[in-house]
């Protein structure tokens, strides 16, 4: 049900988010940052629970009102899972319960009087975006996606997020900053729209995409539920096809850097690729020595493949690009999340932004003091999203250090590793079944 | 605060030489030290040889009426609060399986109460004829009724194994860690009864109480307690669990689907090589409450939210599909539903529930809400101190989530409704919690064991098992001499009308005088 009345974002928030997502603020003292950070989450908390009518439920069923103070931080955390709980294997089908469900769990308005039925996801995606509404998706690595509705307001936030981060990290030069960027140039993939968004609010024209588009429906094919024996058909090609699709992508890539070369660049890809990249490289004996003032990035982790060992990526890097490990920071995000964790270049320790409050949870989902190095399952509060609440309860387990880094000055904790939670919880018979058959029965 | 030590392992007088041999990790829990052992493939040949002839030696001529004796003074102890090991175990387990203190007492300890000389006697002397595969017998001895069914050879092969009962002398035992030292009690207890020694692997996480239960026997009578042993090994270490398969008579594991299919799998390929072994599996289950019209009422919803709540809903037996209530009875559905929120709320304050499963359940609860936004009336009822949450779904939806005290209510048209709610979950069958009255009852029975239940529990009984019921589909000791070649199912009363109203006063004494009570 649309919400008739709605909460406009409290004046009080948006100062404070100013304050909050800047480079400055990393630098800014921890306990003055903290104060910042918590009074804009306050102020989020009302915004979504006047807003968002699961929220309310959500924090009524445990007995949390309006009015909330920091020890009640832990209690707001909504698993991310909820976001792939929409009632239909595919939205695309039934559009008004697929948009009453993105209502039930969004705090802006949904449109609700889209079409009933689109032939594909793309399609529904791009009703949604005509209407200012971006439905971000993830790979869907565990065979449903994710969604998660941004408003413009919350899209603006995430590339501010963004750009602070990088400003906060290195010195780029503006405007004259090319982007290499292993990703699709048009893609409803949210990792995909953020690299576009963000490089194009750092360098307006200057990003080379390796990729020309990626549909979500191929996304879907490859990781989810097919619909038909004509998708069967399509995902069988498509295993045939995708090595072909990476090998013409990293082509490109390789193109674009050989051309870019003695530009200051900033090279982004997934780990493999880079490696892959790399290899190649190195192989043909081209010169692709970079300017020593780019970057390379690399993010999104090894998506199944077999991890390459640290010091191996950093052998490859230099021996291929000419950057020592110090040019290549990794970065840590994720779709539900407006903003990433980037690798300072003195340390190459990830650090929190300043705006993100991070909270470990224990074997026994009670939160870990936030004191020294300590690990557990990891959720965050994120008071710029404003299109669904951004307290979210993530299946990653991450190491942090509290104390932040020896290496630079920027004041905020350090992710020191990061695993996945394991996918059942081992609490006897029954409730371990319900996790691993109740999906496929 | 001092550190006590407390042993995670027990080893009868005849092998406590072992313990010079052993190596140890300590397990800190509270102000207790455990020392857990840890154990070799040469551990175990030894243990295996002494426990072989110690049984030989202490139980090949017991009689019946000293085990008897032996664990009715064990289980007297136990129910005693200030007896020393049961004072350690209840400050042990609630740390080591987060369930609250009272939970334990009233669920796990309140069963093991229940092993008297009484039920060990017909236990013992348990008599199977051709009668019982025809229809339910109610035994003379035991509130209870059994049923089998099989096949016509099935029939002939079984009375000719009843005749010919070989020997056991050992036992493996694998247990789980859902429900916390009642399956180690019974696994003991029933290698006794079935006159072998037994090895007992505990479940990693709570190695505590098997071993205190294991010296209460000795404590009570030394010759038994030298034939048993209680160690820890992690769980698919084929070089020791090899050498207990080639020589245990008998292997019973409880755990997860997963691991049980994985010891089946390498019993099959010992028994092809010609080792005697017989298999007890007990893998992972999920139940369910039945509530026909007749007893959609008050009384029986407060029954009703006592089996919600035993074990967490982490027994098998647990209604993890949820409560069905059939319509035309005086209360509906839906005010059953209800009434159950208000019944979980007043069982809550006297069985707590702690603050990790009550994580849990909110975890779960946050995609019920999305349920309730999705599904026009579908009703959640959050109990005033959060202590339980009831979700009443008008149009049944089949998920085995009900745990953690989400307690899930679903109207029916007819009781025989359920058979077709959850057909898709037939390798999971076990437990159907029942109101309805005898004689609807022994047809809905008949019709259960027929697709594949084992186990009819009057409702408020249905996470305390009883002695003498069918488990699985087998029967505990029988199915250690015979093959699987019987489904049994058992009703664990012989007069459900009487049984409900008998439970009734017992769960409003437990109300108002807030005293255990054994159900």
């Amino acid at each position: 049900m649309v919400c008739l009345i709605r909460f406009l974002v409290n004046p009080m928030l948006t100062v404070l988010l100013e304050k909050l997502i800047s480079p400055k603020a990393y630098f800014m003292p921890e306990d003055k940052i903290r104060e910042l950070r918590h009074k804009a989450i306050i102020e989020a908390h009302k915004y979504h629970y006047g807003n968002n009518k699961y929220y309310r439920e959500y924090c009524e069923s445990k007995g949390i009102g309006l009015s909330i103070t920091p020890s009640d931080f832990p209690k707001l955390l909504i698993p991310d899972s909820v976001f792939k709980s929409y009632p239909m294997d595919f939205p695309e089908q039934d559009i008004p319960a697929f948009a009453k469900w993105l209502q039930y769990i969004s705090s802006v308005s949904i449109p609700q009087d889209l079409s009933s039925s689109t032939g594909t996801l793309e399609e529904m995606l791009n009703e949604f975006y005509k209407r200012d509404i971006l439905l971000g998706f993830s790979s869907g690595t565990s065979g449903r996606m994710t969604f998660l509705p941004r408003d413009k307001q919350t899209r603006e936030n995430l590339v501010k997020s963004y750009v602070s981060t990088v400003d906060a990290h290195v010195k780029l030069d503006k405007g004259n900053t090319y982007f290499v960027l292993s990703i699709p140039e048009e893609s409803y993939l949210q990792i995909a729209w953020n690299g576009k968004n963000v490089s194009n609010a750092l360098s307006p024209g200057k990003a080379y995409f390796a990729m020309k588009h990626l549909k979500a429906d191929f996304i879907r094919i490859r990781t989810g539920k097919l619909k038909n024996f004509k998708e069967r058909v399509i995902k069988g090609l498509s295993n045939l096809l995708a090595p072909r699709i990476q090998k013409k992508a990293e082509e490109l890539t390789i193109k674009y850097l050989r051309q870019l070369k003695d530009k200051k660049l900033v090279f982004l890809a997934p780990p493999y690729m880079i490696a892959s990249v790399a290899r190649k490289i190195i192989e043909r004996g081209i010169d692709v020595k970079l300017h020593p003032e780019s970057i390379i990035t690399s993010t999104g982790g090894f998506k199944g493949r077999t991890p390459i060992e640290q010091e191996e990526m950093y052998r490859l890097i230099k021996e291929a690009f000419g950057l020592d490990k110090h040019r290549y920071p990794d970065l840590y995000g994720m779709t539900e999340s407006n903003s990433i964790a980037m690798e300072c270049l003195e340390g190459l320790h990830k650090h929190f932004p300043p705006w993100i409050e991070p909270i470990l949870l224990d074997e026994n989902m009670e939160p870990i003091e936030p004191d020294g190095k300590v690990t557990g399952q990891y959720g965050f509060l994120e008071p710029s999203i404003l299109s669904y609440p951004g307290f979210i309860l993530t299946g990653d387990r991450l190491t942090v250090n509290w104390d932040g880094c020896d290496a630079c000055n920027r004041n905020t904790p350090i992710i020191e590793k990061i695993e996945r939670m394991p996918t059942v919880e081992g609490r006897g018979c029954s409730g371990v079944l319900a996790r691993t058959v109740g999906a496929q029965i | 605060m001092s550190e006590k030590i407390l042993n995670g392992y027990y080893l009868p007088d005849s092998l406590s030489y072992l313990e010079d041999k052993l190596e140890f990790r300590e397990l800190a829990v509270d102000d207790f030290v455990v020392k857990v052992p840890k154990i070799s493939k040469e551990h175990i040949l030894e243990i295996v040889s002494v426990l072989k002839k110690n049984r030989d030696e202490f139980l090949s001529t017991i009689t019946i009426d000293e085990v008897a004796e032996t664990y009715d003074r064990v289980s007297k102890k136990w129910a005693d609060k200030e007896y020393q090991h049961k004072k350690i175990a209840m400050e042990l387990l609630p740390k080591l399986t987060n369930l609250s203190p009272e939970l334990i007492e009233f669920f796990q300890f309140s069963t093991l109460y229940k092993i008297d000389a009484r039920t060990i006697k017909f236990l013992a002397s348990m008599e199977l004829n051709a009668e019982f595969l025809k229809t339910f017998v109610a035994f003379n001895d035991v509130n209870a009724m059994l049923r089998g069914f099989a096949s016509f050879t099935a029939k002939i092969k079984l009375l000719s194994q009843i005749k010919t009962q070989k020997k056991i002398k050992l036992i493996t035992y694998i247990t789980p860690k859902n429900v916390p030292g009642l399956i180690e009690a019974l696994g003991i207890f029933l290698s006794t009864v079935a006159k072998a020694s037994s090895v007992t692997k505990t479940p990693s996480a709570q190695p505590v109480f098997a071993p205190l239960f294991a010296r209460s026997i000795r404590e009570v009578n030394k010759d038994v307690g030298e034939t048993m042993v209680v160690v820890p090994w992690k769980g698919g270490t084929f070089e020791i669990e090899d050498v207990l398969f080639k020589n245990s008579d008998v292997i019973s594991i409880v755990s997860s689907t997963e691991t049980v299919n994985s010891v089946r799998k390498r019993i099959n390929a010992f028994r092809k090589k010609g080792y005697k072994i017989k298999g007890c599996y007990h893998g992972g289950k999920f139940g369910l409450v039945v509530i026909s019209k007749e007893y959609a009422i008050k009384d029986v919803a407060l029954l009703a939210a006592l089996d919600a709540i035993g074990y967490e809903g982490y027994m098998c037996s647990s209604p993890a599909f949820g409560f069905f209530v059939e319509h035309g009875g005086e209360l509906s559905p839906e005010q059953f539903a209800e009434h159950m929120a208000d019944a979980a709320e007043k069982l809550g304050s006297l069985i707590p529930q702690t603050q990790f499963f009550r994580k849990l359940r909110e975890k779960e609860l946050a995609h019920i809400l999305v349920d309730s936004a999705m599904d026009a009336g579908v009703k959640i009822i959050n109990t005033p101190s959060k202590s339980a949450t009831v979700v009443y779904y008008p149009k049944p939806k089949v998920n085995p989530n009900g745990q953690n005290r989400l307690i899930k209510v679903m109207p029916i048209n007819d009781v025989y409704d359920v058979f077709g709610l959850v057909r898709n979950w037939r390798d999971y069958y076990q437990t159907i919690g029942v109101a309805m009255p005898h004689k609807k009852l022994l047809k809905f029975a008949e019709k259960a064991g027929k697709l594949g239940f084992s186990n009819i529990r009057v409702v408020g009984t249905v996470t305390l098992p009883r002695l003498g019921e069918a488990w699985d589909g087998n029967l505990p000791v029988i199915e250690f001499f015979i093959e699987d070649i019987v489904h049994w199912i058992s009703i664990n009363t012989k007069d459900i009308d009487n049984e409900i109203s008998k439970l009734t006063e017992k769960i409003q004494q437990f109300i108002e005088t807030k005293k255990q009570i054994i159900f």
